[in-house]
């Protein structure tokens, strides 16, 4: 038990006090002055991040399963006993695919996921009619664009872009020239980027030539790179993202070289790698999934799973369609995510007329995410890939005396020294405070305008609060509210962090804010008044509950969220050398006078949590509050890099690290000898869990020989050419078949060489 | 100053090496040709990068070429290129179907590659003599004199062979501009009062 003589000795030194059991404070006998200032927030102009204790906890959504290479929840979407394919996702994690309908007739169907992650429940059928809409595509913003089949074949074919308002244009169409017989035919596969740019081609027939272009939208036909109208004959399935990097591959049924460009220059390409149906992701490292042998593949985290077509978004979040007992169903591979809290410290002083009225010490909660590679996700995006609309922090607060106690007993021995500001009052519900309407509240900026800040910076805020009632022997004490506070979660505001991922409850820090509300006092004791308790839990928010048009709360329907990870921690209010206020951490890992320094806060139990706070479960559950299901990540190991091995030393070189050989596929190689190993899955540098299989394909030498077809397929072609121009200006050892002058190096010659060999004219491929 | 001349020593150095290297008598040529040899700095000149000396209507035609064309990056700046040849077209691509073609932009170097798909016998009986290569686009960056310099790292007729060449240096010269009173001055300064606007503004709120 601690004095108040103690406290006050420490509010002398004016330093903070170090309460040796922290954990148990006695909020009733000694600490009955309590200057009310809440917040949890950061000073900006205070703050570095020095933050080192990092708490790292994954979730999984229910009704998941865990991928093969444990990077991935994998989540089915539909179930029903008919067909469902081509689906396509968008960076929201809104689904669209086309599934037969009772007429066997191909319809679009859409899936928004409002409180959760996709399923039957959340989705709508968008198109109708005895016609086939086939391979819809979605951009963030809900516009959707199908390939639309109203006869079966040739001039029936369109592509059709239908915008969120619902209003439809044709994108491509099919046409002929009955005079000359020149067709103009729509291509059957495109694809959009998240900020609704679409990408299709069409054919176009001249005799027996023909030329075919890709269309993209607010660009037009794509260029050859040297000034002409780029022919794309030959090639398919396109696909585009938001910094305009493209992705596409040969025009075959089976396999074919798949390559990602741009759209300045679009053959200026790079190989990606022999596959199927492509399809290219937003960021910096343009993720490409496309299919090959059966198998879902990504350019970032190797082979996903079992599938003939797939779509990513930028956070890496795959929607494959997959058969499941005769029929074709939507699944969702969602990455696993680790959070990351960090909590750090800063001081915020609070003036009243430019007079230093307080000083509080502010507590900062960092949450960042990553995958099992260690790639950054944006916040947002996790939140949204665990079936939550977003992220936030719950926060109870607690103190002693009650407010409306010591107004109304104004002479009263615990409320000494406490003058509210006129006419302000903590309770009264002028706290508008939860998730604040697109633009903001109107206390932010200009009143009835939006506010420019609010707009900026994507934020939410909710708050609850409410009175217990009890707590202790005197419950009139007692007053417990909880709030949710924000998150930001834009790059712009943080500063020198970076990935988008900052959170806090920046309004905290408002002093408009605070002065509207009166949490602070304009003669604010000198003296240690109180403890103030506070929980911390970081909660994911089941739906979007902001109140458009609403400066005071509806409080009467609870915004359902589910507590993912919670926290302790306590303040006493203490004063300085120069009678103002200073509001300090009480527990031990918190103290320290420095901004911005690194704070230990472990997480607690739910049940410690709920005592702390002073919740009940029924009272949770008024809240529309859960409890989720943190899972620890296991431990990862690293997949080393055994190509060129042979098995029985791959095998060795994989369980000495805890992995296991999977199965082992053979094929032809000309440059890999009989008897290595020419690729694996996952590839070297994958980080996967302890016992996982590791696919090897090894070699089986060089097919019957064809000079120049390297890939043993039986032809010379593109494909060859490809493989050659890879390795431009590579030396080489002897006997290379790439290096088909025979002079050490696989140079341009040996490129032209290949092309007097080919099996087709221009090294056609079929 | 010193890296211009270190850069100059370079290609200089360069293509005398691949001259040298030619193992036949080097009746083709490669040319860099600016279509202005002085521009103020902002301002543009297109390079054309030419061949001269094939057989016309006969052995040798060029089937492939990858070349580097290289500048000086303090001096110019690398805008765009386009393949081919604007008067006779694109002499790799004889029936306009299409051909292999990468352009690699880096520091102080351009990589041009072309290779035809067009049979031998039609690059060898229709192809010009002489055309232009390629066509590429640089902005004056600063005052100075940057050498144009040319590295073949494979130059080969249309059975892959390869073509002994030799390789000419071109030169642009960058002038300054006429001084007149830049506006960036003027926008750095109004915008430097904006955010002081907009830090007092936040301040009030």
């Amino acid at each position: 038990m601690l004095s108040s003589k103690q406290l006050r000795v420490g509010a002398k030194r004016d330093a903070p006090y170090h309460s040796p059991n922290y954990a148990t404070p006695d909020p009733f006998g000694t600490y009955l002055h309590a200057v009310m200032i809440l917040a949890i927030g950061l000073l900006h102009e205070l703050i570095r991040s020095t933050a080192r204790h990092c708490i790292v906890f994954s979730l999984i959504a229910a009704s998941s399963l865990v991928s093969a290479n444990s990077l991935f929840q994998i989540h089915q979407v539909t179930s029903d006993a008919v067909d469902h394919e081509w689906p396509s996702l968008n960076n929201l994690g809104h689904l669209v695919w086309s599934q037969r309908d009772v007429s066997g007739f191909w319809q679009v169907m859409r899936c928004v996921p409002v409180t959760d992650i996709c399923d039957a429940s959340s989705t709508q059928q968008v198109t109708s009619g005895a016609v086939n809409h086939e391979r819809p595509v979605i951009s963030d913003d809900g516009t959707i664009v199908w390939f639309q089949d109203a006869t079966g074949g040739g001039l029936g074919y369109q592509v059709i872009r239908r915008e969120p308002s619902g209003s439809e244009s044709i994108v491509e169409l099919s046409t002929r020239n009955s005079a000359t017989g020149d067709q103009r035919v729509a291509g059957k596969r495109l694809g959009i980027s998240s900020d609704g740019r679409t990408i299709s081609h069409y054919t176009f027939f001249q005799g027996s030539n023909s030329r075919r272009r890709f269309n993209v939208s607010g660009i037009g036909e794509l260029q050859d790179g040297s000034g002409g109208r780029g022919d794309f004959s030959g090639y398919d399935y396109p696909d585009i993202n938001k910094e305009l990097a493209i992705v596409y591959s040969e025009d075959f049924t089976g396999l074919g070289n798949i390559y990602r460009a741009t759209t300045v220059a679009p053959f200026s390409r790079t190989f990606i790698d022999v596959g199927q149906f492509p399809r290219i992701a937003d960021g910096a490292d343009q993720e490409v999934v496309y299919i090959k042998s059966s198998r879902v593949i990504s350019t970032i985290r190797g082979d996903v799973d079992a599938g003939s077509w797939a779509d990513v978004n930028r956070s890496g979040a795959i929607a494959f369609e997959k058969e499941v007992s005769a029929e074709k169903q939507v699944f969702l591979a969602i990455p696993i995510v680790d959070l990351n809290v960090e909590f750090s410290k800063g001081f915020y002083p609070i003036r009243v007329n430019g007079q230093l009225v307080a000083i509080r010490e502010t507590l900062r909660g960092l949450v960042t995410a990553k995958d099992r590679l260690g790639r950054h996700v944006a916040v947002l995006d996790a939140a949204r890939s665990l079936g939550y609309h977003h992220f936030n922090w719950l926060q109870t607060i607690w103190r002693s005396p009650l407010l409306s106690f010591c107004q109304a007993n104004p002479g009263d021995a615990d409320c000494d020294g406490f003058k509210y500001r006129s006419g302000a009052s903590l309770f009264v519900p002028r706290m508008p405070f939860r998730d604040s309407p697109p633009g903001g509240w109107e206390y932010m900026g200009t009143p009835g305008l939006p506010d420019p800040v609010a707009d900026y910076y994507e934020f939410y805020w909710d708050e609850f609060f409410q009175e217990a009632g009890v707590r202790g022997s005197r419950p009139e004490y007692a007053e417990r509210f909880t709030n949710y506070t924000s998150f930001l979660t834009t790059a712009a505001h943080s500063g020198a962090l970076s990935n988008n991922e900052i959170t806090d409850s920046r309004l905290h820090d408002d002093s408009a804010i605070a002065a509207a509300h009166g949490f602070f006092f304009s003669d604010t004791p000198a003296d240690p008044r109180g403890t103030i308790h506070f929980t911390l839990a970081l909660v994911g928010v089941k739906g979007d509950c902001r109140q458009p048009g609403r400066t005071i709360p509806d409080l009467s329907t609870p915004c359902p969220a589910e507590v993912i990870n919670s926290f302790l921690y306590h303040w006493e209010s203490t004063g300085d050398a120069n009678g103002n206020t200073r509001i300090s951490f009480l527990n031990p890992d918190l103290t320290g006078d420095l901004p911005g320094e690194a704070l230990e806060l472990r997480p607690i139990s739910p049940n410690q949590w709920l005592a702390e706070s002073g919740l009940t479960q029924e009272a949770l559950a008024g809240l529309g509050i859960s409890f989720a299901t943190p899972v620890s990540g296991p431990a990862l190991v690293l997949v080393a890099d055994v190509i060129g091995q042979t098995t029985a030393a791959a095998r060795v070189t994989l369980e000495s690290a805890g992995l296991v050989v999977g199965a082992v596929n053979s094929q032809h190689s000309a440059t890999i000898p009989a008897g290595l190993v020419i690729s694996q899955t996952p590839a070297a540098n994958f980080s996967v869990t302890p016992g996982s299989a590791v696919q090897l394909t090894v070699s089986s030498g060089p097919s019957a020989a064809i000079r120049g077809d390297f890939n043993g397929d039986g032809v010379v072609d593109q494909r060859d050419l490809g493989i050659v121009l890879a390795a431009r200006n590579t030396i080489v050892a002897a006997g290379d078949p790439r290096d088909l002058d025979g002079d050490g190096k696989v140079t341009a010659l040996d490129a032209r060489v290949l092309t007097t060999l080919c099996t087709h004219a221009r090294c056609a491929t079929n | 100053m010193t890296k211009h001349i270190n850069f100059i020593t370079r290609v200089a150095t360069l293509a005398v090496l691949i001259v040298a290297s030619g193992s036949a008598s080097a009746a083709i040529i490669l040319t860099p040709t600016p279509n202005t040899q002085t521009i103020v700095a902002g301002g543009l000149t297109t390079i054309d990068v030419r061949i001269d000396g094939l057989g016309a209507g006969i052995a040798p035609s060029l089937g492939v070429y990858d070349i580097d064309v290289m500048f000086d990056p303090f001096v110019l700046s690398f805008v765009s290129a386009t393949f081919g040849d604007g008067v006779l077209g694109n002499q790799l691509d004889l029936f306009g179907l299409g051909n292999v073609s990468f352009l690699t932009p880096s520091t102080g170097m351009v990589n041009l590659f072309e290779l035809s798909l067009d049979t031998p016998a039609d690059l060898n009986a229709l192809q010009a003599d002489a055309f232009v290569l390629a066509s590429l686009s640089f902005s004056g960056l600063a005052v100075g004199t940057s050498s144009i310099g040319l590295s073949a790292n494979a130059l080969g007729d249309a059975e892959g062979a390869p073509l002994a060449a030799s390789l000419s240096t071109g030169s642009v010269v960058v002038t300054p501009s006429t001084a007149v009173p830049e506006p960036a001055t003027y926008a750095l300064l109004l915008a430097g009062f904006a955010l002081i606007g907009t830090f007092w503004k936040r301040g009030l709120s």
